[in-house]
C-alpha cells in the first residue's frame, strides 16, 4: 500500500491506484486539519486527484513529479 | 423508430447524397479546396452522427473515407478517378446501410464485411502506411470551439510555448464519463500520456460536494489540454474514450496574452477598453439590471448563462473579441460560485469605458420593468458557458440563440395536412347546398344569403390554405436530377463513351408526388440515351461529330405545367429499323410496315414489348421499355412526346402538371348516374342532331368541322342502361382527347365543372379498370372519376 499515515500527515508514494482513493478520503475526513504529502508520488489515480481537489489546497505538499505537480497546482487553483 | 433516429436518417441521407454529388464535382475540379472541405465536413458529420447510434460499420467506413479526404485536403494525396470510384462505392454502401437502418433498425451484419472491404481498399490504397494500420473503430469530434477562457488560466510560459509552436496547436477537451473508473480507466493517466502535450487544465465538472457526501468512484472532472500532435495522433490516443473527447484547433488569438491581465488566474477579469456603440450600452445596462434582480439559485444560474450569452453576442457584434476570454472567465466563475458578482464586475468594467458610461447610467433605472423575463432561450446552466461551440459544424443543431429558419418536417405530416385541407374543401362545398335548402325548403332567403356570404369567406381561406400547403409540397425537380451526373458518369464509363451532361432549370418546382413519379422514367430515358443514343467516340469522329457526346436536361414551367426536355446528340432513332423490329415482333401489320410515315414509326418505341437494343445490356433493355415511361408519366397526368432525327439525335419532352392534388373534372350524367371526367381531357361538348351520326361498319362516327370522330356510348362502355333521351332528335356528345386521338362520348347530360380531390380506389375496387378514382362532393355524394384511356 503506497499510502502511509504519520502524525497527521498522509504520505502517498509511487503509483497510487483507484483502490487507495477511498482510504485517502476517509483519512482526510478523520483528520480535518491533516496534510497530504505527495512529494514521493509518481502517479495518482484520477479518483485520488478528485479527492484532493474536493478537499482544497491548503492540505497538500506538492509532488516532485513535474506532470503531477502541474496537474495538482492548476487543479487546485481552479477549485478554490 | 425514435424521433432521434428518424432525424438521423433524414440528415444522413442528405449527407450521403451531397457527398456523392460533391465527389462527382470534385472529379471535374480536383483542386477545389472548398469542395474538399465540404466533403470532409459531411463525411465527418455522418461519422459522428452514426457513432452516436453505434452503427459500427457505417462509422468505420466513414472514418476511412474521412482519413483519405483529410490527406487529400492536406495535399498529401491527389484525387484520381480511381479514388473517386472507391469513395462513391462508399457512398453507395452508406445509402444501403441507411436503408437497412430504416427497415431493420440496425445495420445488418453482412454490411460489416462490405464496409471493412471498402474501408480497407481506401486505407491500403491511399493512406500512408502509418495511418492505414489504424483500427477504424472510433470517432472523434472536431469542432471549432469559441470557449477559450481556460487557456487564459494556463501558466503564461506554457501558453507562450503553445503560441510559439511551429505546428498547429490542438485543444482536447476530455470529459470522462462518470462511471469510467469502473471500467478500469484512469483519465489522468490517459491525459499524462497524451502525445505532444504542452499544457493542461483540470477542473470539476459539477461543484464538489462536501467531502462527506463525496463518491470517490464517480468521475467529475473536465480535462482541457493543448497539444501539438496531429488530430489523427490525438484521436488514436483517445480512441477508447472517443465519445468523451472533443478535438478542436486553437485560433492564435486564443493563445495570446490577455491584454493587461495578470498572470495569476485568480485575477479579476478586465475589459480591454474597446469602446462600444450606444445600442450596446443599452443592452449592457439591461443586463446589469438583470443581474441586480434577486433570484432563487436555480433561476440565477439560468440568468447568468443568458446574460453571458447576451454579452458575448454584444462583444462579437462590436468586434471586441479580445474581451471574450475574460467574459467567459467571469461567466464561469459566476456559475461556479452561483453568484452574479464576477459577471457584474466584468460588466462594470465594460461600462466604465468612457464612451458609454453616461448613457448606461441613465438607462439603468427604467430598464428592469422591461426585462422582467430573462432570455427566452434559456440554457442548461452547466452547458451555458460553452454553448456556442458548434455553430459552424455542418449538420449540427443551431445554437439556441439563433432563429431557426428552416424546419425539417416528415412528409407524412404534410400529407396529413393536405388530406385535411381536402376534406375541408369538401365540407366547405356543402354550404351552397345548405343555402339552396334554406331557401327552397325553409323559405328563408336571408339565411341562404348569409350562408353564401360565409361560404365565400371560407372558400377564400381554404383556397389559400390549399395553395400554401401545395407550396410546402413543392420540390425542385433538381432533387431528381441530382443523381444523374453519377449515372451518366458510371454508364458512360461502362460503355467507353464520353458524355457531357448539361442540366438546366433544376430549380423549377413541382409537387412532390410528381417529382417522385418522374424519377424512374427520367432515369430510363437517360439510360436509353446513353446506351442507344450516344455513339462511341470513334463512331462519333467518323460521323464528323465532337467525340464527346452531349445530353441536356432542361426543366421549365409553363402555366400550370412543367416541361422537361431530354435531348441528346447521338445517332437518333432510325424509323426503318423501328418499323422492321415492330413488324418482327408482330406489333404492326405488314401494311403498316409499308405505309407508316417516319414520325409515326418513331412513336412505335412506346408500344409495349418493343425494345431496339441489339444486345441486352446491363444498363437499359431490362425488359422495361419506353411504354413503361409513358405509362408512369401518364399516371400522374403527364404526356410524353418524342422527336428524333436519324444521325443527329433524339429529344423527348415530358409535360406534367405542377400539382395533382386538386383536379378539375367535368361532371357528366349517364344512365341517371353522375361521373367525372378530367377537364383537361375534354375538348368540347356539343349537341348533335341524330342525322349527323354516321355508321361506318359497326362503328358510329360524327363529322365535326370536317373531322371524323369515332363515337362511343358511355353507357355501353360502363355497362349501364342508357338514359331515356326523351324522343329528342339530338344527342349530347363530349369530345375528348384520349391517347393523342380525338373521340366522342355520348352522354345524357353535363353538369358543372368541379374542383375535386381524386382519391384512388382502394381494396377490391382498385382492380376496376376504367376509373382513376373517386371524389367526394359537397353534398356527400361520391363521384366516380373516369379514366378514358382505360375505358376504351
Amino acid at each position: 500500500m503506497p499510502v502511509e499515515s504519520k502524525d497527521r500527515v498522509l504520505i502517498l508514494k509511487g503509483v497510487c491506484t483507484v483502490e487507495d482513493a477511498e482510504a485517502v478520503l476517509e483519512w482526510i475526513l478523520e483528520h480535518p486539519g491533516g496534510e497530504l504529502d505527495l512529494t514521493q508520488a509518481e502517479h495518482i489515480h484520477t479518483a485520488i486527484l478528485q479527492v484532493l481537489l474536493a478537499a482544497g489546497k491548503s492540505r497538500v505538499r506538492p509532488p516532485q513529479d513535474p506532470f503531477l505537480e502541474r496537474v495538482v497546482r492548476i487543479g487546485l487553483s481552479s477549485a478554490k | 423508430m425514435t424521433p432521434l433516429l428518424e432525424q438521423f436518417l433524414i440528415e444522413a441521407r442528405e449527407l450521403v447524397d451531397e457527398t456523392s454529388r460533391d465527389l462527382l464535382e470534385l472529379e471535374q475540379r480536383p483542386e477545389a479546396s472548398d469542395l474538399l472541405d465540404a466533403l470532409f465536413r459531411r463525411v465527418h458529420t455522418l461519422k459522428g452522427n452514426a457513432g452516436l447510434f453505434g452503427f459500427g460499420p457505417l462509422v468505420e467506413l466513414a472514418h476511412a473515407a474521412e482519413d483519405v479526404l483529410d490527406e487529400v485536403r492536406e495535399g498529401a494525396l491527389k484525387t484520381s478517378p480511381d479514388l473517386i470510384d472507391v469513395l462513391l462505392q462508399a457512398t453507395d454502401l452508406w445509402a444501403k446501410m441507411l436503408d437497412s437502418i430504416e427497415q431493420a433498425g440496425t445495420v445488418e451484419a453482412h454490411f460489416e464485411n462490405e464496409a471493412r472491404e471498402v474501408g480497407q481498399r481506401l486505407r491500403l490504397g491511399w493512406l500512408s502506411a502509418k495511418q492505414a494500420s489504424f483500427p477504424a473503430d472510433h470517432a472523434a469530434e472536431e469542432i471549432t470551439c469559441s470557449d477559450w477562457g481556460w487557456i487564459q488560466d494556463l501558466p503564461a510560459e506554457e501558453r507562450r510555448r503553445a503560441a510559439a509552436s511551429a505546428k498547429p496547436v490542438l485543444a482536447v477537451r476530455y470529459v470522462p464519463e462518470p462511471q469510467c473508473f469502473f471500467k478500469g480507466e484512469d483519465p489522468l493517466f490517459t491525459v499524462r500520456q497524451t502525445p505532444g502535450l504542452i499544457s493542461l487544465s483540470v477542473r470539476a465538472k459539477n461543484p464538489w460536494p462536501g467531502l462527506g457526501e463525496m463518491d470517490v468512484f464517480q468521475a467529475n472532472l473536465i480535462f482541457e489540454l493543448l497539444s501539438v500532435a496531429s488530430a489523427s495522433e490525438l484521436r488514436e490516443h483517445f480512441r477508447y474514450v472517443v465519445d468523451q473527447v472533443t478535438i478542436s484547433s486553437v485560433p492564435l488569438e486564443a493563445l495570446a496574452d490577455p491584454s493587461g491581465e495578470a498572470e495569476d488566474s485568480s485575477a479579476l477579469p478586465k475589459s480591454s477598453g474597446v469602446q462600444l456603440p450606444e445600442a450596446a450600452a443599452e443592452i449592457l445596462a439591461a443586463q446589469s439590471a438583470l443581474l441586480d434582480l434577486s433570484a432563487d439559485p436555480e433561476t440565477r444560474t439560468g440568468r447568468i448563462a443568458s446574460v453571458a450569452r447576451t454579452l458575448e453576442a454584444v462583444l462579437r457584434a462590436c468586434g471586441a473579441t479580445a474581451d471574450l476570454a475574460s467574459l467567459d472567465h467571469a461567466a464561469r466563475q459566476a456559475l461556479a460560485q452561483s453568484s452574479a458578482e464576477p459577471l457584474k464586475q466584468f460588466l462594470a468594467a465594460l461600462q466604465a469605458a468612457p464612451f458609454m458610461s453616461s448613457r448606461a447610467g441613465e438607462l439603468r433605472s427604467e430598464v428592469p420593468a422591461k426585462t422582467g423575463m430573462p432570455s427566452s432561450t434559456e440554457l442548461k446552466p452547466a452547458d451555458a458557458a460553452r454553448q456556442p461551440a458548434e455553430s459552424d459544424k455542418a449538420g449540427s443543431p443551431a445554437p439556441s440563440g439563433q432563429i431557426i429558419s428552416l424546419l425539417k418536417v416528415p412528409i407524412t405530416k404534410v400529407d396529413r395536412l393536405m388530406e385535411l385541407v381536402g376534406e375541408m374543401v369538401v365540407a366547405k362545398n356543402s354550404l351552397p347546398y345548405m343555402a339552396a335548402r334554406a331557401e327552397r325548403e325553409f323559405g328563408c332567403p336571408e339565411l341562404a344569403r348569409e350562408i353564401k356570404a360565409q361560404y365565400a369567406i371560407l372558400h377564400r381561406i381554404v383556397q389559400e390554405m390549399q395553395d400554401g400547403i401545395q407550396q410546402v409540397r413543392m420540390l425542385p425537380v433538381g432533387t431528381v436530377f441530382q443523381r444523374f451526373p453519377r449515372l451518366v458518369r458510371d454508364v458512360s464509363k461502362a460503355f467507353g463513351k464520353e458524355v457531357d451532361l448539361q442540366i438546366q432549370g433544376e430549380d423549377t418546382e413541382v409537387d412532390k408526388q410528381i417529382v417522385e413519379a418522374l424519377a424512374d422514367p427520367l432515369v430510363h430515358i437517360l439510360r436509353n440515351s446513353l446506351d442507344h443514343g450516344i455513339e462511341t467516340p470513334a463512331e462519333r469522329l467518323q460521323a464528323g461529330k465532337n467525340p464527346r457526346g452531349r445530353i441536356s436536361i432542361e426543366a421549365r414551367q409553363e402555366g400550370d405545367r412543367v416541361h422537361i426536355q431530354i435531348e441528346d446528340d447521338g445517332r437518333g432513332i432510325d424509323p426503318g429499323t423501328v418499323k422492321r423490329k415492330a413488324y418482327e415482333k408482330n406489333l404492326i401489320t405488314e401494311q403498316q410496315l409499308e405505309t407508316l410515315d417516319d414520325a409515326a414509326a418513331i412513336q412505335l418505341v412506346f408500344m409495349p414489348g418493343f425494345s431496339t437494343a441489339e444486345t441486352i445490356s446491363d444498363i437499359s433493355g431490362r425488359g422495361v421499355g419506353m411504354d413503361v415511361v409513358r405509362r408512369s408519366v401518364e399516371r400522374v397526368g403527364g404526356t410524353v412526346t418524342l422527336f428524333s432525327r436519324k444521325g443527329s439525335g433524339t429529344s423527348i419532352r415530358l409535360s406534367l402538371p405542377l400539382s395533382m392534388a386538386v383536379s378539375r373534372v367535368l361532371e357528366i350524367q349517364v344512365g341517371g348516374q353522375s361521373f367525372g371526367v378530367p377537364l383537361d381531357e375534354v375538348l368540347e361538348t356539343v349537341r348533335v342532331p341524330l342525322c349527323q351520326i354516321h355508321s361506318i361498319g359497326m362503328q358510329k362516327a360524327l363529322v365535326l368541322r370536317g373531322q371524323v370522330i369515332p363515337l362511343y356510348s358511355t353507357a355501353a362502355l360502363l355497362g349501364i342502361e342508357q338514359g331515356d333521351a326523351g324522343g329528342s332528335d339530338e344527342i349530347l356528345v363530349m369530345v375528348a382527347r384520349c391517347s393523342a386521338t380525338t373521340i366522342g362520348l355520348i352522354v345524357d347530360g353535363f353538369s358543372q365543372a368541379l374542383e375535386v380531390i381524386v382519391k384512388p380506389m382502394e381494396g377490391p375496387l382498385a382492380q376496376l379498370a376504367g376509373y382513376s378514382g373517386t371524389a367526394l362532393l359537397g353534398d356527400g355524394t361520391i363521384l366516380p372519376v373516369l379514366n378514358l384511356k382505360e375505358l376504351l
